[in-house]
């Protein structure tokens, strides 16, 4: 009883002291001098608006948050610019062998575990033998299926994988049994786990080691100190870090709301975080009056309009056209997107090196006449009056438009499309759904005219999922990628051909006409890539984001003491 | 007493179970699958049909169900498919944050809610009631999360004195009275508009419910023999309206901790609004499942409470009679 009294007393005391106080929460200790002679912070916040599960674990980790997070801990053997071209990590180096089927990578002999522990070979080999194991919960088995006895392993024939060698303690080669170059990203960009601590444990039980995942023990820039779920993740410098101690002392992911960035930075509780959704007023306003610097940088992910090509209708080439031109697309990034973003005419990102070359593409500017037109040829027209189009047959373009409810721009976005349709005559009904559900629609159900979703890519521009004919399912509840179902003879061989190289111009090349015959054949309505950016205080250094990797050189950034 | 106890926990424990159902039901019928968001493009679909079919989820629903009961009974239930922690421990986790955010506004509405309900209902019609019952009658109308906004504005934006989110400074390490000077600093913004908010719904029921009993004859009689006002409101007014407080306030209170579930997330306080929203977005189907059933047994066990504290309030309520009748 008396112990709560004080503790009421103590309460009331404190709320009388608060008024003075609102400022508590800034970092006032630690001044240090940065390079250019200014203060430098010796905590960076960077803000995430979304929840972070905390499975810290590169391999078992499914969300984004927590894959960022994971790279920050668990360096990968090669780490990717903000020009998108890969540079030595935790290997030092690396040797692709003439006939491209043997990759050597050479680590960095320093490299320590945050427990001391140095980094070997084995934990390498480690990390990839985990992927093989048959009862592995992740994702990944697929992309690294390629590897010498990957699946011999899988299926439980094999110990070990033959195509997996350890040369040395810092060396380590990998053999493949075909040439698949989506696999090299992947297995460069791979976080390296220790064997030390995770061999101990069964790979099927790798997804629920929640204590471990609380004190993960990598070999990145940064060791995590505290995790706490809903709120924030601290993190210290790895004073052993293979590249040399990172800048700053400490670095913070702190949970927020999109709607208080602004109140945010008024208060100094937050140093860099993405403001892709801000308004171009709160934008201004950060500039202007808080001292804050916005970077803009294409996102990795276009949007578009899936054409269902397993319904009758949708096979008349005159009809898909058409409804590209109804559309007029540069309007939409103009006005709704405020100009962030670019359109796209094919399936690839104008910011990975297999952008497609506009000399080949077949680029559909807005022209409702010739939407019109087009309609004509293919024998629809407004034969009844009601406004809307149909065909000798009585074929009506009457059509159900699947959106997703993710943001207030896709419901603009629809409302547009929805209204250019009906200037050509075609008659669209809207209808919402939560992204995952809609998702699930697209790729189990296959039930829908039209639909909007995003396509995310990874590092690697492989299209193979998405627009090979041997991804492609028509049967209900069978699911598939390739959710509109195109199949194009000439499409696949291209796909193949730049998966069967690791040479990037080749690649490239047969993307280049994969992405020609497609933007020709009109399969689906492409829409636009928003752009993603990022607010940081001036007088920040080495923060330089890129489409695929935010937090790539972390252990470079500093921001200024204001 | 005993007897009324038993049929009503009886009763209490029918309502869960229904409750249970429909919501199993609701949530499972929802389109959707919680992997979907989990993998990426090159990713084997078969992947997704193996968890599904490794977790269960494509057996029948009432087996389903059943399993599920069946483990809730024994407390545990299951482990979150995004956290990959028992949900038990989550929502535990979480429901410290809540009850201090909630509990705190609960304590502070109550009373602000009782002073302002009483002193309108016994000056009625005055200015000061116009002025109470009119703001009261605004801050019902208006959604949480645009006076939440609006706060946030003026406090912390413009005014810049209080942090818009979070319960500690985040890359901190306060230990002792620091940590709990900065938590209280946090407190300030969702615990005030808890409390404005709740107190504004609970005072228009207070209010109501003395404005009856002060027309009364017997309080007529007692202001007529002279009573002093503060034991004429107090002892003969206000008891008599315990009953209605009671039953208010304990159903008020689930209604608080739903209500945190936008102030919560506006605020981004970690509570278990947050998770069950978080949950909701990412179709973490057993922590859905866990919150919802967990806020079902509270709710129905305040109303539990409230009946229960009704008849130890007010003697006239059947149960005492007849146990009066048979001593």
């Amino acid at each position: 009883m008396k112990r709560k009294l004080i503790g009421i007393l103590l309460c009331a005391a404190m709320v009388c002291g608060l008024a003075g106080c609102g400022k508590s929460g800034e970092t006032k200790e630690g001044e240090t001098a940065g390079e250019s002679g200014a203060a430098k912070k010796d905590t960076i916040v960077c803000g995430i608006a979304d929840n972070v599960p905390g499975i810290f674990n590169p391999l078992v980790a499914t969300k984004t948050t927590d894959q960022d997070i994971n790279k920050i801990i668990y360096p990968s053997l090669l780490e990717i610019t903000d020009t998108g071209d890969f540079q030595p990590y935790l290997a030092e180096s690396y040797e692709v062998s003439e006939d491209n089927l043997k990759m050597t990578f050479h680590l960095q002999k320093e490299a320590k575990w945050h427990d001391g522990e140095p980094v070997t070979a084995e934990d390498v080999a480690f990390t990839f033998e985990s992927i093989f194991d048959g009862s592995f919960t992740g994702t990944s088995y697929e992309k690294v299926s390629s590897i010498t006895g990957a699946k011999d392993k899988h299926e439980g024939n094999a110990e070990k994988a033959e195509g997996i060698k350890i040369i040395d303690e810092h060396t380590i080669e990998f053999t493949f049994d075909q040439v698949y170059a989506p696999a090299f990203a992947d297995i460069v960009t791979r976080g390296i786990i220790p064997e030390h601590i995770w061999g101990s444990i069964p790979v099927a039980e790798f997804e629920n080691q929640a204590e471990l995942f609380k004190k993960p023990v990598g070999c990145g820039p940064y060791k995590v100190d505290e995790y706490v779920e809903g709120q924030h993740i601290n993190m210290t410098a790895n004073e052993d870090f293979f590249l040399g101690r990172p800048k700053t002392e400490k670095f913070v992911i702190k949970i927020v709301s999109p709607d208080s960035i602004l109140a945010e930075y008024q208060n100094g509780t937050i140093d860099i975080v993405s403001v892709r959704d801000l308004t171009s007023d709160d934008l201004t306003t950060l500039t202007d009056t808080l001292g804050v610097e916005v970077v803009n940088f294409p996102n990795n992910v276009y949007r578009y309009i899936g054409i269902n090509m397993r319904k009758e209708v949708f096979q008349d080439k005159n009809l898909r056209e058409a409804l590209i031109y109804a559309i007029n697309r540069e309007q939409i990034v103009e006005s709704i997107l405020e100009g962030k973003g670019v359109t796209v005419e094919a399936p690839f990102l104008p910011a990975g090196w297999a952008k497609a070359d506009e000399s080949k593409l077949t680029v559909r500017s807005y022209d409702p006449e010739k939407a019109k037109a087009l309609l004509k040829e293919s024998g629809y027209e407004d034969r009844d009056g009601d406004g809307i189009a149909e065909n000798a047959d009585g074929v009506k373009l009457s059509f159900t438009y699947k959106i997703p409810s993710d943001s207030q721009i896709t419901e603009q976005v629809a409302l547009v499309v929805q209204q250019s349709f009906k200037e050509i005559g075609v008659n669209v009904e809207l209808k919402t759904f939560e992204y995952q559900a809609l998702a699930t629609e697209a790729i189990f159900n296959h039930d829908f005219d039209f639909y909007t979703l995003n396509c995310q890519f990874g590092l690697d521009p492989d299209i193979k999922s998405w627009w090979h004919s041997s991804s492609a399912q028509d049967e209900p509840g069978v699911p598939s990628w390739n959710f509109d179902s195109f199949k194009n003879e000439e499409v696949d061989k291209l796909i193949d051909q730049a998966n069967a190289t690791l040479d990037q111009d080749e690649r490239k090349t047969a993307y280049n006409d994969a992405a020609a015959v497609i933007s020709e054949e009109a399969p689906m309505i492409f829409l636009y890539v928003q752009d993603n950016a990022y607010a940081y205080p001036e007088g920040t250094e080495g923060f330089s984001p890129y489409t695929f990797n935010v937090f790539y050189n972390v252990y470079n950034w500093t921001v200024p003491q204001k | 007493m005993w007897k009324y106890l038993l049929k009503r926990i009886g009763i209490s424990v029918v309502i869960l179970v229904i409750v249970s159902i429909v919501i199993f039901v609701l949530i499972r019928m929802q389109p959707g699958n919680p992997f979907v968001g989990m993998v990426s493009a090159d990713t084997d679909p078969d992947y997704i049909e193996k968890r599904m079919e490794e977790l269960g989820y494509n057996a029948p629903l009432p087996e389903q169900y059943v399993k599920w009961l069946g483990r809730t009974l024994k407390l545990d239930l299951g482990y979150s498919l995004q956290y990959k922690l028992p949900v038990a421990e989550l929502i535990l986790g979480r429901m410290k944050n809540t009850l201090l955010l909630s509990g705190t506004a609960f304590v502070l509405s109550s009373f602000i809610a009782a002073a302002a309900g009483v002193y309108t209902a016994y000056k009625r019609k005055s200015i000061f009631d116009h002025v109470i019952t009119l703001i009261s009658f605004v801050m019902v109308s208006v959604p949480t999360f645009f006076s939440a906004l609006l706060l946030i504005k003026i406090l912390s934006f413009d005014l810049g004195l209080l942090p818009p989110s979070g319960i500690v400074t985040s890359g901190s390490s306060y230990v002792g009275l620091e940590r709990i000077k900065d938590t209280l600093v946090h407190m300030v913004l969702p615990v005030g508009i808890l409390t404005i908010v709740q107190s504004a719904s609970m005072m228009r029921y207070i209010r109501a419910s003395m404005s009856d009993i002060f027309t009364q004859d017997y309080m007529r009689m007692a202001k007529a023999k002279g009573m002093k006002a503060g034991r004429l409101i107090w002892v003969h007014g206000f008891r008599n309206a315990w009953t209605a407080v009671i039953t208010l306030f304990a159903m008020q209170f689930p209604s608080l901790l739903s209500g945190a579930v936008l102030t919560e997330t506006v605020f981004v306080w970690p509570g278990i609004g947050r998770l069950n929203y978080d949950a909701i977005l990412s179709q973490d189907y057993p922590v859905i499942m866990g919150v919802t059933i967990f806020m079902a047994v509270i709710i129905v066990g305040m109303n539990l409470l409230a009946d229960v504290l009704c008849a130890v309030a007010n003697p006239r309520i059947s149960v005492f009679r007849k146990e009066a009748g048979t001593v």
